[in-house]
C-alpha cells in the first residue's frame, strides 16, 4: 500500500471570492425549489495548486491500495486534481481522504480501459470549512467503476452557528458497451452544514447498469441536497439504472431535498428509483425500546449505521480503521 | 435487428371537423394596452377588473419565458387573437344556440352526456359560453353553476372579487399573468355547506378559431361538509399556426368539503396548452385530481393542491399520452402546510412516435406539517426509441416528523405480454393497445364510464399508429 501526503506548494494571492455555479442537473425545474444548481463561494485566484497526481495503470496489471492524505494542508483554498487512466484489464483501488479545517478543492478526470476495474474511496469529514469533490469518469467495454462516498460533519454544540460546508459533483459516462457503475453513499451533516451531491450517470452503450445507493442522515440544522440522474442516451439499449436513498430525519430544523431524475430516449431500457425520507419508523423504534434503547441512543445507532454499511464494501483493513475513527470523531463516541 | 412497423395514424374526425368562423367580434391579433382596454370594454367590465388587467400585464411583461420546460419559441402573443365571440349568446336551452355550433357540441356529445349523466353543463365556444344549464333540483339545493362574467356582475360579485386569482396571482408566473390579463369565459360554482351534489357538473371547451388563445377561468367554492364532481373537457380542430390555451381554475375546498376534478384534454396539436389549475384545502378537506392528458403540441401542466388545513389530503391520478409532434410536460404539485395532512400521486405516461413526456412534480413539506405523509408513483412507458420519457420528480421536506415516499419506473412493454395476447389470437396491435389501456387504468377506473370509454377510445385510436 502507498501513501501520499500533500502540502500546500504557494500561498493565496489574491483574496477575492468568486461565486462559481456548480452541481447543475442536466435537466431544470422550478427555480423556486432551488434544486437546478448551486453557488459556491471560492477564491479562484487565490487557491493553491498542490500538484497533479496521475496514476497510469498498465494493462492486465493489478495495483496495490493507494491512500492519499490531505489532512496537512495550510492554506485557506486549496485545490488539487488527480488523473487516473486504466488500461485494458488494470485493476486499483484508490483511496483519498480529506480531513482538514481549510478549503478544498479535488478534481478527478478517470478514464476506465476495457474490462479495467477502478475502486474510489473518498472520506470527507467537513469542519467550518468547504470541500468540493468533482469527479469525471469515462468508462469504455466492460470497465467497472465503484465509487465510495462518505461525508461527514462536525457534532456541534447547540448555539455553535458554524457550517461545513461539502459539493459533491459524480458524471459518470458509460461509454463502452456493459460498463458498469456501482455508487454508495453514507452520510451525517449536523449542526448547520450544508451537503449538496449532484450525480449524473449517462448510458451511452449498450447493456450497460448502474446501481446508485445513498444513506445517510440530518441533525439539528443540517440542510442537503441530492440531485441523482439516470440519463438513458438512444444507443442504449437493454441497459439498466436504479437509484435509492434512504434519509433518516433527526433533527428539528433539517431540511432536505431530494431530486431523482430519470431521462431516456432509448425503449429497451429498465430505470428505476426509489425515496424513503423521514424520522425513525415507530417498528424499528419499537425493536429499540424493547431492548431498552431510548429514542436518542437509537438515532445515534442508525445514523451510524447509514455509514458504518460502507465499511462492509471495503477490503482494506487501515480504511475501515479510518471510518471508525471518523465516526467516533463526528459521534463524540 | 428488431424491425418495426408504422402505420399513419388514423383521423380524429370528430374532434378535427372545422366550422366557419363567422365571428361576432375578433380582437386584433397580439398583446398591447390597447387591446386589453378594448377587451375590458367589449367584456364591460367592473373598474376593478380592468384595473386587474391592466395590472396583470405589466406584470406579463417583466417576467420571463420559463427555461426549464418544452420550447415554446413557436408561440407568438403578435399571432395570437386573444379574443374571439361566436354570434352567439349564452342559452340554456340547446334549440336556440345556433346550428353550427350545436351540431358541433352533439359530435362531441354533450347534450347527450347531460340528458344521461350530469347535473349541470357549460359548454364555451371560443371565448365566450354559448350555452350553460343546470338542473332544478341541483339548483333547488342552492348549488350555483354561472359563467364567470355573470357571477362577476350580478349577486356573486363581491365573492368573485373575494377569491379571483387570490390562489393563482399573476405573479406565479408568465402565464398566469397573460391569464390575468385577457381571461374570459369559463364557469363559477358555489356548493352551499354540506351540500352534496352526487351526479357531476361539467365544463367543455371548444376552440374552434384558428389562430385565438382560449382564456377562461374557473372559479369553485365547495363550501365546509359539501361534495362535488366537477368534469373538464376541451378539444379543437388542428390548424397549420399556434393556437393558444392559457386557462386558470382555482379550487377552493372548505373545512370537511371534498372536490373531485376530472379532465380529459384533447386539444389538437397545434396548440400550445399553458393551463394553470390550483387548489387550497381545509381542515379535513380533500381534492383528488383526475387528469388524462392527449391533445396538443406542447403542454404545461402541473395541478397544484396546498393542504393548508389540518388533516386535508389530495389525490393525484394521471395519464399522459405524448404521440408524435407532442411535448407534454405534466404532474403536480403539493404543499403540505397543515398537521397529519396526506398526499398521493399515481402517473402513467406514454410515449410513442416521437413524442416527448415528461412527468415533474414537487412534493413541499413545510415545518408546520407535522405528520404529514406523501407517497409518489410514476411509470413510464416508451414504445419506440424515436420517442422520449422524462421523470423529474423533486422533494423538499422541512420537519423530520413525515413520512415522504417515492417510486418511479421507466420501461417497455414486455414482448413476453405481447406474445402471450398473440398465442390467445390477438393481432399485435391489438394487443399492445390493450396493455397500454391496462397501463392507463389508474385513470381509467377513476372516471364515469362514459368517460373511460372515451378515455380508452383515445388511447386505441392513439396505439393504431404503432406496430412494433
Amino acid at each position: 500500500m502507498t501513501e501520499l501526503e500533500s502540502k500546500s506548494s504557494k500561498n493565496n494571492k489574491d483574496n477575492a471570492i468568486d461565486i462559481m455555479d456548480i452541481n447543475a442537473m442536466p435537466a431544470k425545474t422550478w427555480y423556486w425549489l432551488g434544486v437546478n444548481s448551486a453557488e459556491l463561494s471560492w477564491n479562484k485566484n487565490g487557491e493553491s495548486l498542490l500538484g497533479e497526481k496521475a496514476f497510469t495503470l498498465n494493462a492486465g496489471r493489478k495495483y496495490e491500495d493507494v491512500i492519499i492524505s490531505y489532512s496537512d494542508i495550510k492554506s485557506e483554498f486549496n485545490h488539487d486534481r488527480i488523473v487516473i487512466n486504466a488500461a485494458e484489464g488494470s485493476e486499483m483501488t484508490l483511496i483519498t481522504r480529506l480531513d482538514m479545517s481549510y478549503n478544498m478543492r479535488l478534481y478527478f478526470d478517470i478514464k476506465i480501459g476495457k474490462n479495467a476495474k477502478l475502486k474510489l474511496i473518498e472520506l470527507c469529514k467537513v469542519g467550518d470549512n468547504t470541500i468540493y469533490s468533482d469527479i469525471d469518469t469515462t468508462c469504455d467495454e466492460g470497465g467497472e467503476f465503484e465509487l465510495i462516498h462518505m461525508f461527514t460533519g462536525m457534532k456541534r454544540l447547540k448555539d455553535d452557528k458554524k457550517e461545513g460546508k461539502i459539493y459533491s459533483n459524480v458524471k459518470v459516462d458509460l461509454v463502452g458497451d456493459k460498463s458498469d457503475f456501482r455508487y454508495d453513499m453514507g452520510y451525517l451533516a449536523q449542526g448547520n452544514d450544508i451537503f449538496d451531491y449532484n450525480i449524473i450517470v449517462n448510458h451511452i452503450g449498450k447493456k450497460t447498469n448502474c446501481e446508485i445507493t445513498a444513506n445517510g442522515a440530518l441533525r439539528d440544522s443540517a440542510h442537503k441536497i441530492f440531485r441523482g440522474t439516470i440519463d438513458f442516451k438512444t444507443g442504449s439499449s437493454n441497459s439498466t439504472g436504479a437509484e435509492t436513498e434512504t434519509v433518516l430525519m433527526l433533527g428539528d430544523d433539517v431540511v432536505n431535498k431530494t431530486v431523482p431524475v430519470i431521462l431516456c430516449s432509448e425503449e429497451n431500457v429498465s430505470g428505476t428509483h426509489g425515496a424513503s425520507i423521514g424520522e425513525l419508523d415507530e417498528e424499528t423504534l419499537f425493536y429499540f425500546e424493547s431492548r431498552g434503547i431510548d429514542k436518542a441512543v437509537a438515532e445515534d445507532i442508525m445514523a451510524r449505521a447509514s455509514i458504518e454499511r460502507l465499511s462492509g464494501l471495503i477490503e482494506n483493513e487501515k480504511v475501515k480503521e479510518i471510518i471508525e475513527d471518523i465516526l467516533k470523531d463526528v459521534l463524540g463516541k | 435487428m428488431e424491425e418495426k412497423t408504422y402505420v399513419e395514424d388514423i383521423d380524429r374526425s370528430i374532434y378535427d371537423i372545422k366550422d366557419v368562423e363567422d365571428d361576432d367580434f375578433r380582437m386584433q391579433e397580439g398583446l398591447t394596452e390597447e387591446i386589453i382596454k378594448k377587451l375590458s370594454e367589449e367584456k364591460d367590465d367592473p373598474e376593478w377588473m380592468r384595473e386587474f388587467r391592466l395590472e396583470s400585464l405589466k406584470i406579463y411583461n417583466e417576467l420571463k419565458v420559463p427555461d426549464w420546460g418544452p420550447s415554446i419559441e413557436g408561440l407568438d402573443m403578435d399571432h395570437i387573437a386573444t379574443y374571439v365571440r361566436p354570434k352567439s349568446n349564452m342559452e340554456n336551452t340547446w334549440e336556440n344556440v345556433p346550428q353550427d355550433i350545436k351540431e358541433t357540441f352533439e359530435r362531441l356529445g354533450i347534450p347527450q352526456a347531460e340528458r344521461k349523466s350530469l347535473a349541470g353543463v357549460g359548454a364555451q365556444y371560443d371565448s365566450e359560453l354559448v350555452y350553460h344549464n343546470v338542473k332544478d333540483e341541483v339548483a333547488e339545493q342552492g348549488v350555483i353553476y354561472t359563467d364567470m362574467e355573470s357571477a362577476m356582475k350580478g349577486e356573486y360579485a363581491d365573492m368573485v372579487k373575494e377569491y379571483f386569482m387570490k390562489l393563482v396571482t399573476p405573479r406565479d408566473h408568465k402565464f398566469a399573468a397573460l391569464h390575468g390579463a385577457v381571461w374570459s369565459g369559463g364557469s363559477f360554482v358555489y356548493v352551499p355547506k354540506n351540500t352534496d351534489v352526487s351526479i357531476p357538473l361539467q365544463s367543455y371547451f371548444r376552440l374552434n378559431a384558428k389562430g385565438a388563445g382560449q382564456f377562461e377561468h374557473t372559479l369553485i367554492i365547495v363550501d365546509e361538509g359539501a361534495n362535488l364532481h366537477f368534469i373538464e373537457g376541451c378539444s379543437a380542430p388542428k390548424y397549420n399556426v399556434a393556437n393558444l390555451h392559457a386557462g386558470c381554475v382555482e379550487l377552493y375546498v372548505k373545512k370537511n368539503a371534498k372536490l373531485r376534478y376530472s379532465t380529459i384534454e384533447n386539444w389538437s396539436k397545434n396548440m400550445y396548452n399553458l393551463n394553470t389549475k390550483r387548489a387550497v384545502v381545509e381542515e379535513g378537506g380533500a381534492v383528488e385530481w383526475v387528469s388524462g392528458s392527449f391533445g396538443s403540441h406542447v403542454g404545461y401542466l402541473y395541478p397544484m393542491s396546498v393542504l393548508k388545513g389540518d388533516n386535508s389530503r389530495m389525490e393525484f391520478t394521471g395519464v399522459t399520452f405524448a404521440g408524435n409532434g407532442q411535448n407534454l410536460d405534466t404532474g403536480a404539485k403539493v404543499v403540505h402546510i397543515g398537521k397529519n395532512t396526506s398526499s398521493y400521486m399515481n402517473t402513467r405516461s406514454i410515449s410513442k412516435s416521437g413524442g416527448i413526456s415528461t412527468f415533474r412534480s414537487s412534493v413541499v413539506v413545510q415545518k408546520t406539517a407535522i405528520n404529514a405523509k406523501s407517497a409518489v408513483s410514476c411509470e413510464s412507458l416508451m414504445l419506440d426509441s424515436e420517442s422520449r420519457s422524462d421523470t423529474i420528480p423533486a422533494m423538499d421536506i422541512r420537519t423530520k416528523d413525515a413520512n415522504i415516499g417515492h417510486e418511479a419506473k421507466i420501461g417497455s412493454i414486455s414482448d413476453d405480454a405481447v406474445f402471450y395476447l398473440m398465442s390467445r389470437g390477438m393481432s399485435e396491435e391489438d394487443a399492445r393497445a390493450l396493455i397500454v389501456s391496462g397501463f392507463a387504468d389508474n385513470v381509467s377506473k377513476e372516471l364515469p364510464l362514459e368517460y373511460a370509454v372515451e378515455m380508452n377510445n383515445l388511447i386505441r385510436l392513439e396505439m393504431k399508429g404503432s406496430i412494433g
